[in-house]
C-alpha cells in the first residue's frame, strides 16, 4: 500500500466533497461523542434519518464502515477531532 | 446536594461528555471527571473501587480536577469520606477555554506592535503614526496611506491581489482567528493558492488547540506554508514585498489598516518577518501525535483498507477480542470513545486513509510518465 504520508502535494489530489449543513452538523456532533441516538435527538430527526445520512457518506467516499467514513473525514479534514468544539459554531 | 454551579443530577448515560485531555489535564482526571458527571456524586474509595484505579492515582486526578475547578467536594475533614461533584461540562470546558485564553494578554500584544512602529518611526519612517489614528483616509505622508475600516482594508487588499502576483506573506498576534477574519481569509487563500500564489502565513498556535481552520485543506503544499510561534510581533501582509499592510490601532481592527511602500519600511518589515518566520514551526493540530506499534500500525492499515475485525484477525493471527483490545487501547490513548473518532483522529494524523482515498488517481501527477 502506498504510503499516505509520504503523498506530497496532497492538497491538489484530495477530492473535492462538500458536505451540506445536515452532514456537517452530524458529523461535528459525532466527532463530539454522541451517539447516532443523541445525535438524531439533538438534530430532531430519527436516528433512521442518521443511519442514511451516513450511508450517503460512506457511499460518496467509498467506504464501507464508521472507522473509515472517520479515517476519510479526518484525512480530508472535515471534522474537528478529537472531541469537542464546544461553544463554538464552526 | 445544592452547591452552585454542580451537576448533582447524572446525565444520561451515553450523553457526549467533552473530553479534558484537549484542554491539558491528565486521561486520569478525564476519567474520572466523566465517571461523576455520568453516574454522579461519589466517593474517593468509590471512584477508585469502580473503575480499578489505585487509590493514590484517583487522589491526584480528584487534586488535578479541584486544582481546575471541574469538581468540588464536601468539606469533610477525613478525605476519605468527601464527597465529590462534577460541575457541568459545559461550565467547565468554558472555563479551562478561558483559563487557556488568557495566555495572551491583549495589552502585552499592543505593547509589541508599538514596539515594531517605535523601532520603524526611529530608523526608516519618522512618519509613520503611533498611538494615534490618522484623521482622514487616504495618502498622510509619502508612500503611506490610511484605510480607515477593515472593509476599506480588505478591498484595498482584493485590489492588490488582483494582478499577478507571486508572494503573500502573513501574520497575525491574534491567537483564535475570529468568524470575520476566517471568512474574508478562506476564499482569498484559495484563490491565490489556485493561482499559484506562494503563501506564508505565520500565526500562534490557537488557545484551545480547536480552530476555525478554513484554509487546512491548502496547507502542506508546496506553495502554502504555515507556522506558528508563541510570540509574533504584529499583524501584517505584504504583497510582493512591495506593499505592507498592518493595523492602524493594534487593540481595534475595525479602525483600518496603513499602506505602506516605502522601500525602506518594506526592507525593515520582511527582515521582521524572515526573522520570526526562521523561529517559527510547523504547526501541530488537531490532535496529539500518537506513536503506533507495528501490530497497531498493521491492524490500522487493515481495517482501514476495508478488513472486518474478523478477517483482520485472521490475517493478524490473532483472536478478534485482542483486535477489540487494541482498538480500545488506541482510543484510550486519543481519549476517544468510539471508532468513528479513533478514525477521525488518525486520518488527521496521516496514519491511514481508506483505499478510496490513499489510491485516488492523481490527474496531474506525473507518475505515468
Amino acid at each position: 500500500m502506498r504510503d499516505v504520508t509520504d503523498r506530497r502535494n496532497g492538497a491538489s489530489v484530495l477530492p473535492k466533497i462538500t458536505l451540506s449543513d445536515r452532514e456537517r452538523e452530524l458529523v461535528a456532533l459525532l466527532a463530539q461523542g454522541h451517539t447516532d441516538v443523541s445525535a438524531a435527538e439533538q438534530l430532531g430527526i430519527s436516528a433512521r434519518s442518521v443511519t442514511n445520512i451516513l450511508r450517503s457518506l460512506m457511499d460518496r467516499l467509498g467506504v464501507d464502515n464508521r472507522f473509515q467514513l472517520g479515517l476519510a473525514l479526518g484525512f480530508l479534514r472535515k471534522a474537528n477531532v478529537p472531541g469537542p468544539s464546544v461553544g463554538s459554531d464552526g | 446536594m445544592t452547591i452552585d454551579g454542580v451537576t448533582s443530577s447524572p446525565l444520561p448515560v451515553g450523553a457526549a461528555v467533552p473530553s479534558l485531555v484537549r484542554w491539558g489535564l491528565s486521561s486520569d482526571a478525564d476519567l474520572v471527571f466523566r465517571t461523576l458527571v455520568t453516574f454522579g456524586p461519589r466517593t474517593q474509595r468509590a471512584l477508585a473501587a469502580e473503575l480499578g484505579l489505585a487509590g493514590r492515582r484517583t487522589a491526584d486526578a480528584l487534586a488535578e480536577l479541584l486544582e481546575s475547578g471541574a469538581v468540588v467536594s464536601t468539606d469533610d475533614s477525613r478525605t476519605t469520606t468527601r464527597i465529590w461533584t462534577a460541575r457541568r461540562p459545559d461550565a467547565v470546558v468554558s472555563m479551562l477555554r478561558s483559563r487557556r485564553m488568557r495566555l495572551v494578554d491583549r495589552h502585552a500584544t499592543t505593547t509589541q506592535h508599538h514596539g515594531v512602529v517605535r523601532s520603524l518611526r526611529t530608523s526608516v519612517a519618522p512618519a509613520l503614526p503611533m498611538g494615534i489614528v490618522p484623521g482622514l483616509p487616504g495618502g498622510f505622508a509619502e508612500d503611506m496611506l490610511y484605510l480607515p475600516t477593515r472593509e476599506d482594508a480588505s478591498r484595498r487588499v482584493s485590489e492588490l491581489i488582483a494582478p499577478p502576483i507571486h508572494e503573500f506573506l502573513s501574520m497575525s498576534n491574534v491567537q483564535v482567528v475570529d468568524a470575520v477574519s476566517a471568512r474574508a481569509a478562506a476564499p482569498m487563500d484559495t484563490a491565490l493558492f489556485e493561482r499559484g500564489v506562494q503563501l506564508r502565513f505565520l500565526g500562534m498556535p490557537p488557545a484551545d488547540g480547536d480552530t476555525l481552520d478554513v484554509s487546512g485543506h491548502l496547507v502542506n503544499g508546496t506553495s502554502y506554508q504555515r507556522r506558528e510561534a508563541a510570540e509574533v510581533p504584529l499583524r501584517l501582509m505584504v504583497i510582493d514585498r512591495r506593499t505592507a499592510l498592518l493595523p492602524a490601532d493594534p487593540e481595534d481592527l475595525e479602525r483600518g489598516y496603513l499602506e505602506v511602500s516605502r522601500p525602506p519600511v518594506l526592507q525593515a518589515l520582511l527582515a521582521l518577518f524572515d526573522r520570526h518566520w526562521r523561529a517559527a514551526v510547523a504547526p501541530q493540530r488537531w490532535v496529539a501525535p500518537i506513536e503506533l506499534s507495528d501490530r497497531e500500525r498493521t491492524l490500522i492499515t487493515l481495517l482501514a483498507a476495508g478488513h472486518t475485525d474478523q478477517t483482520a484477525a485472521e490475517r493478524l493471527r490473532i483472536s478478534t477480542r485482542s483486535v477489540t483490545g487494541i482498538m480500545r487501547t488506541m482510543m484510550d490513548r486519543l481519549g476517544v470513545e468510539n471508532r468513528f473518532q479513533l478514525g477521525l483522529a488518525l486520518g488527521a494524523l496521516r496514519v491511514a486513509a481508506p483505499p478510496s482515498l490513499a489510491f485516488q488517481p492523481d490527474e496531474t501527477s506525473d507518475l505515468e510518465s
